[in-house]
């Protein structure tokens, strides 16, 4: 296995409004050389007010969809199957036909998706991907590190702003770095950085 | 029908009011007039005007002030497409939202849909789903500012070059 960077400088302050914030090695290189006419976004979690003001300074187009508070992902996942999963995906995402992302937020969503789900997931954003998509989220190194219910958004270019969270925390699905990459069809898990509470932060990049 | 409906008020004259509309004019955007559609008022149908509107009812329809604020109060329910110059959302907003200069969805907002505008502020515990397009002026730089970008080159890839299909990797205990 090769060495995994570890965040010996990991840097997490507290602010008086209960924020943490978390320095970033990876969201650099997840904006670097990007230069649409206007950048488009998929946020697949809560809308965030640091995001919004971090985003905004340039011509961009965020799609928000808070999938944590979607009741197929709470509770409807377990019952259906991969078919019926990438349906209700489909009707979730509901961009319009020609939309192509350039950079996804999925912060730590994919681990609370079972293997079917997250296969689903992936079918249904394909067509909104394209060669150039990056993405970043969390994973984690080893599936029995436990994942905090917190909220994530953009600081600046190289932090995260964290808040706890503000629903019950979901029904947790730990992935591999392989198992993601099996089951995430239209990306693949580029660099990653060990972060000392276990989480693995991950830059993705799309394979279209 | 639609004035008939809407109290007139003037905020250069003192305003006798509820503590409801009290809070409107005093931590709402400063208005020189506005028309204020009360918590006990229901509208279905469009709405287009000369001044600025405080909605603390319901509406369904259309709003179209493009010159002026539409301010959704913490009471106010709206279904609509909306087009003003200013736009503050305290309360529950379904419909598509065309801000001329700023759109602000405050910590009590509950907004779903889409949203055009040079700048969009949520507060804290705000809550949106949709799609927010942001065109600050021409003077806005084309890039994220990015001062950190040797950091990221720092840092090495898990797989190395290795191919989804052959990628070193595993994750112990995964």
């Amino acid at each position: 296995m090769p060495a995994v960077p570890v965040a010996a400088e990991f840097s997490a302050e507290v602010s008086t409004a209960g924020v943490q914030i978390q320095s970033s090695r990876l969201l650099p290189a997840l904006f670097s050389g990007l230069n649409p006419r206007r950048l488009k976004v998929f946020e697949a979690g809560r809308a965030n007010p640091e995001t919004i003001r971090f985003l905004g300074q340039v011509k961009s187009r965020i799609h928000v969809l808070d999938l944590y508070s979607e009741p197929l992902v709470r509770d409807l996942q377990k019952d259906m199957s991969e078919q019926e999963l990438k349906q209700a995906f489909q009707g979730i995402l509901g961009f319009k036909v020609g939309t192509l992302i350039d950079v996804c937020l999925f912060w730590d969503m994919l681990n609370y998706l079972s293997r079917p789900a997250l296969r689903a997931f992936s079918a249904a954003l394909k067509p909104y991907i394209h060669a150039g998509t990056r993405a970043h989220g969390f994973s984690v190194l080893n599936v029995e590190t436990p994942l905090r219910n917190q909220q994530y958004g953009l600081l600046d270019e190289s932090s995260i702003c964290i808040r706890p969270g503000r629903s019950a925390q979901l029904d947790y699905y730990p992935h591999s770095h392989e198992e993601l990459n099996q089951c995430l069809e239209c990306f693949e898990v580029g660099r990653g950085w060990l972060l000392p509470d276990g989480r693995l932060e991950i830059l993705l990049h799309a394979v279209i | 029908m639609e004035d008939a409906m809407f109290e007139k008020r003037n905020e250069n004259k003192p305003v006798e009011a509820s503590p409801e509309s009290s809070r409107t004019a005093h931590q709402g955007p400063v208005y020189s007039k506005s028309a204020i559609i009360g918590p006990g008022i229901s509208i279905n149908g469009d709405i287009s005007g000369d001044e600025n509107l405080v909605i603390e009812g319901k509406v369904e329809g259309k709003i179209n002030l493009p010159g002026h604020q539409v301010e959704i109060g913490k009471s106010g329910r709206v279904h609509a497409d909306i087009v003003a110059k200013f736009i503050k959302i305290e309360g529950e907003m379904h419909g598509d939202i065309d801000g001329r200069e700023k759109v602000i969805i405050a910590s009590s907002g509950h907004v779903k849909g889409n949203i055009t505008a040079p700048r969009v502020m949520l507060e804290d515990g705000a809550i949106f789903k949709g799609s927010i397009d942001i065109n600050p002026n021409d003077s806005a730089p084309v890039e994220l500012p990015l001062a950190a970008q040797k950091t990221a080159d720092n840092v090495k890839p898990l797989g190395g070059e290795a191919s989804k299909k052959d990628s070193g990797y595993s994750a112990k205990g995964a």
